[in-house]
């Protein structure tokens, strides 16, 4: 038995439009990966296929050895997966305070009323926003809101944390901040990540390898360090000058 | 274990396609225009006295009245709508609340608020031309308001960069003609439909003096009592608006659905400009004057030789109580089936649009199809069934699906502005459909609700054409009761009823405003 995620000759078709086509490779556990790529390369369709959101329109996706997704069907469904998901848009319940945003995320777990509560509270500790608990999504910063979601992913103890370019949108001091609690968290709790960005200072610090697709295919993949070496594609040669230009800043 | 398995559905369910979505929409459709179906039985197969001179006559002058309500309104609310969407000017909430009351009553209130000025104006006897330019006013009233508001709402789709990349090219009056092209759709959609409902609204043309077909039909079944003329009648009419009404829905409708459901997101502040702050406050002001204020001076009249306030308070106290509960029954059933199809529909683009077009369609249909089609089923159903065809129930019923178009329009709008990722956030963490409803999307979703109970209830209130046909003896509403009356009773009694209703409805107005606010 493979641990981690595994994904075989993926594709994905709405409609007329090929998203994703043949897509196939691995993700260990607690490893850290980046799936970067030009806009509409079908990033965000590949996180949703993991998550168990939506089922391939063919090809197999594995956690563990076990088929969770195959052609036109979702074997396992998210809830069962222990994946917790930030998306772009941190999809915060706006008419709920803080805490009960992050207990609803608990909401399939079963758990008794003060061990729910109990790590609620570790989880809006652990991220930094425990004076924050009473308060709604509608009247705290983006850095803030940032943080509840990441809390609520947190949590429900998961195994796999999938993050849809959580980030953008976000001053750099406070994205540092939060990308320095994330690795940490990361490495304290052996969470896998998985991570949707265009940023090449998001990705290089939370993760040390990369997918890189583009018009639904692989172009490539492997450790940041070896890819960056001798980028073959313009979007890794941009990260590889961005990255340069930080460092010398 | 069959309740267990009902409490694991995920609430990703709401953002999934499903079979159930296209079953839902179409029982729903189907639901709101069934009850029409025996009654063109009966229109195609039974034999009636033929449809005579005095009905084309109508016919005709039912034509005239909706294309003129349907250009006037259209020429002026656009500008008001647009204007109103985009500046900021003194007194803009009462003037905007001002402008809705029209909408929540009864036509044939400011067509008898007009008689009287007519009479102060000593023109109560002016032939047809009079009356035909009397009754377009009175219809004016609540067409003017519904094409302002659709285009506001369209307007205010307009996001701030759009604005503001027209404004720096061209200035304001660049920006009001590419605003007024980008709502045109809006704006023609309400027009048309104000035109399409002057065409089943019988009380305005009887006052004025320029009856149209609606008037014939109420005829021909209260005062005739030939139910198969009526169905034939009722039949025509309905032939009549789908004429105008499926291709508007087929062409317009779909174009409008992005703009009236969609997601409010990066909206435009309202602009703060001396000129056209006071360029919108004297259109406004100019519309509420003429379709509220110069009514009601007129509705006032005969209360300055005497108020009588006792018979008026014991004429709405023998009626209030079905008039609550046909508002009620209305405004919960419309509500609960909105919320329904907005579900149904979801956010899938075909089938929002499959949707609008169908509240557009039952919206557009002749009440009194729908009502006289009750009244059929009530008489061929067995008796058992009375409870649900022959009794205050069925008041409500019909009125609730007359309406549901509202209550969907305003469900699909709220389901549109919650984020989808909400719901697929709550399926990552395995949250249920009920959990989710419960705690996420219903209290979402429930200043829509109480806006659309409340908006029903009033709409429902103010439908006269529904209640007359289907009422049970002695269980009259309150504008029923004026309808009824109003060609006997003393004009100070008339008077008083209707300015009791209005100051009723303006009232319930403003507390549901408050109340949708505060939620």
């Amino acid at each position: 038995m493979k641990p981690g995620f595994e994904l075989r000759s993926i594709s994905k078709r709405y409609d007329d439009v090929q998203v994703l086509a043949g897509v196939s490779f691995s993700i260990e556990p607690s490893a850290g990966l980046a799936i970067i790529g030009p806009s509409g390369c079908g990033k965000s369709t590949l996180l949703r296929l993991l998550a168990g959101l939506e089922a391939p329109t063919s090809g197999e996706i594995l956690l563990d050895g076990q088929v969770i997704s195959e052609s036109g069907h979702i074997v396992v469904p998210p809830r069962q997966r222990s994946i917790t998901m930030v998306f772009q848009d941190l999809a915060l319940w706006p008419n709920l305070t803080v805490l009960d945003n992050v207990l609803l995320g608990l909401a399939s777990r079963r758990l008794a009323r003060h061990e729910a509560r109990r790590r609620a509270d570790e989880a809006l500790s652990v991220c930094k926003i425990e004076q924050l608990a009473a308060r709604k999504p509608g009247n705290i910063s983006g850095g803030q809101q940032q943080r509840v979601a990441l809390a609520r992913a947190l949590a429900s103890e998961p195994r796999f944390l999938l993050l849809d370019e959580p980030f953008s949108g976000l001053d750099l001091v406070t994205k540092m901040a939060l990308l320095q609690d994330i690795a940490r968290l990361r490495a304290d709790r052996q969470i896998t990540l998985v991570l949707v960005s265009h940023d090449p200072i998001e990705a290089t610090r939370l993760c040390h390898t990369a997918v890189l697709l583009n018009r639904g295919v692989v172009e490539e993949q492997g450790e940041f360090d070896e890819l960056l070496r001798e980028p073959k594609s313009e979007i890794l040669r941009v990260f590889k000058t961005s990255l340069k230009e930080v460092a010398h800043q | 274990m069959g309740n267990e398995e009902q409490q694991m559905i995920s609430c990703d369910v709401l953002e999934k396609p499903g079979w159930w979505r296209e079953i839902s929409l179409v029982t729903i459709i189907f639901l709101s225009l069934g009850p029409a179906l025996p009654l063109l039985w009966v229109a195609v197969t039974e034999a009636s006295s033929p449809l005579t001179g005095g009905f084309a006559l109508a016919v005709w002058r039912s034509f005239v009245v909706a294309t003129a309500v349907t250009g006037l309104s259209l020429l002026a609310g656009l500008p008001a709508g647009l204007l109103s969407a985009m500046y900021d000017f003194p007194g803009r909430r009462i003037l905007l609340a001002l402008l809705a009351i029209p909408l929540l009553v009864p036509s044939f209130l400011w067509a008898i608020g007009l008689s009287q000025v007519r009479i102060v104006l000593g023109l109560q006897s002016g032939g047809p031309w009079l009356g035909a330019i009397s009754t377009v006013f009175a219809f004016l009233a609540p067409a003017l308001p519904l094409v302002a508001y659709m285009t506001l709402v369209s307007a205010r789709r307009l996001s701030k960069g759009q604005v503001d990349a027209v404004r720096l090219v061209g200035g304001e009056r660049l920006l009001f003609v590419y605003a007024a092209r980008a709502v045109l759709p809006s704006a023609l959609l309400a027009a048309i439909l104000a035109g399409i409902l002057t065409l089943s609204d019988p009380g305005p043309g009887q006052i004025l003096g320029y009856s149209g077909i609606a008037y014939e039909i109420l005829v021909s079944f209260s005062a005739s009592y030939d139910f198969a003329l009526a169905a034939q009648q009722c039949a025509v009419l309905t032939g009549l608006v789908l004429v105008v009404a499926v291709p508007v829905a087929i062409f317009i409708a779909p174009r409008v659905a992005v703009e009236i459901l969609g997601r409010e997101i990066n909206l435009a502040p309202l602009a703060r400009n001396a000129c056209a702050s006071w360029i919108t406050v004297g259109v406004l002001s100019c519309i509420v004057l003429l379709t509220t204020l110069l009514p009601l001076t007129g509705i006032v009249r005969p209360l300055f030789g005497e108020f009588p306030v006792a018979r008026a308070f014991g004429e709405i106290s023998r009626t209030i109580r079905d008039t609550l509960l046909y508002a009620l029954t209305a405004g919960v059933i419309a509500t609960a089936m909105g919320i329904w199809m907005a579900l149904a529909a979801g956010r899938e683009r075909q089938l929002r649009r499959l949707a609008l077009v169908g509240v557009f369609l039952v919206l557009s249909l002749p009440p009194s199809l729908n009502a006289l089609g009750m009244v059929e089923l009530g008489t061929i159903a067995p008796a058992w069934l009375d409870p649900l065809l022959r009794s205050r129930f069925t008041v409500g019923l019909a009125l609730a699906l007359r309406f549901l178009p509202v209550a969907a329009v305003l469900a699909m709008r709220s389901f549109g502005s919650t984020s989808p990722s909400q719901c697929l956030v709550g399926a990552v963490h395995g949250v249920t459909l009920s959990q989710f409803l419960h705690r996420v999307l219903g209290p979402a979703m429930l200043p829509a609700a109480v806006t659309a109970c409340m908006v029903v209830a009033l709409e429902a209130t103010a439908e006269v054409g529904t209640v007359l046909l289907l009422r049970p003896p002695g269980a009259d509403s309150i504008p029923v009761q004026i309808f009824t009356v109003m060609a006997n009773a003393p004009e100070a009694l008339v008077a008083a009823l209707c300015i009791f209703y209005v100051a009723g409805a303006a009232l319930l107005l403003t507390l549901g405003w408050i109340l949708a606010a505060r939620i």
